[in-house]
């Protein structure tokens, strides 16, 4: 059975969106009760700028991986 | 001239009334965000140093056409991911959990969870008994602790959880609700908007039912 190297790239996509899903949920709620004050707008900012970061490290590593190839079950299992 | 859309007159806290003054606002101390910090380093270092364990101990490389290459990375780019997103929520709890002692009133605002935010006050002039409690060697050290407020009756304690100078904290509340209720017994019939002493304290208890 070959299992195309994309799926790894659907999971990663469905992990940022829960990611993304729960950083809107936070930053509203910085916004909403946290008054919106300098401090908490220095806070959103660091945690968006640090959030971009590892998504672009991310990337990095990404990027060299042949994603229009396909692998076997036994392909990932014997490098153990 | 352009207005700005929902002007709101700039408050300490969004609840505060207009004849009210704040003696203070507590937060947490600042060792609670010093623990999620070490936390946080800890998971980032963790699968970094056991990659270069398996690495020395074993001596092995993942080539970037692999498939466990591509598995491994999309599993931490979700880890850590994830791990600040935690670390964030943690940090929303510690920022937005605020105790506030005004001349009328004790507020506790603690956001529990992601969809769950309490807010709850109590009048100056119904505090009985206030006690501080440190118990621990790094509360100790730092003092740091908690400080209980009891209300007449069966009333459910108010409790200031980890915060700095909890002695002190008890202290000032005490200091305010005896001096809030001398006033009051020596003047019961001042309107609403009397206000008097250092603390500028609005001394009607009814206050509270404005």
């Amino acid at each position: 059975m070959q299992i195309p190297f994309l799926t790894f790239f659907v999971i990663y996509l469905l992990g940022l969106f829960m990611f993304l899903l729960l950083a809107l949920i936070n930053i509203y709620h910085i916004i909403r009760f946290g008054w919106f004050s300098l401090a908490a707008r220095f806070i959103t900012l660091i945690f968006v700028l640090i959030s971009i970061g590892i998504a672009a490290i991310t990337a990095m590593f990404l990027l060299p991986i042949p994603w229009s190839d396909s692998f076997g079950l036994v392909q990932l299992v014997s490098f153990f | 001239m352009r207005q700005k859309r929902h002007a709101q007159p700039r408050t300490p806290f969004p609840e505060q009334r207009p004849t009210e003054h704040v003696i203070f606002m507590l937060r947490r101390h600042w060792i609670v965000v010093v623990i999620q910090l070490a936390r946080l380093a800890l998971f980032v270092i963790g699968p970094i140093a056991v990659y270069f364990i398996v690495k020395l101990l074993y001596g092995f490389s993942l080539p970037h056409t692999t498939p466990l290459y591509a598995l491994v990375v999309v599993i931490l780019g979700i880890y850590y991911l994830f791990i600040w997103d935690f670390f964030f929520s943690d940090f929303i709890d510690y920022f937005l959990d605020i105790w506030v002692l005004t001349d009328q009133r004790v507020v506790s605002i603690e956001q529990l969870g992601l969809f769950n935010r309490l807010v709850s006050e109590l009048n100056i002039m119904n505090v009985e008994d206030v006690t501080s409690e440190v118990r621990g060697f790094f509360p100790t050290v730092l003092n740091y602790g908690e400080v209980h407020i009891q209300t007449a009756g069966s009333q459910k304690r108010f409790v200031f959880e980890q915060v700095p100078e909890p002695q002190k904290v008890a202290q000032v509340i005490m200091e305010v609700h005896n001096q809030v209720l001398y006033h009051w017994q020596r003047h019961p019939a001042m309107g609403d908007n009397h206000h008097s002493g250092a603390q500028g304290a609005s001394l009607h208890p009814l206050d509270e039912n404005k």
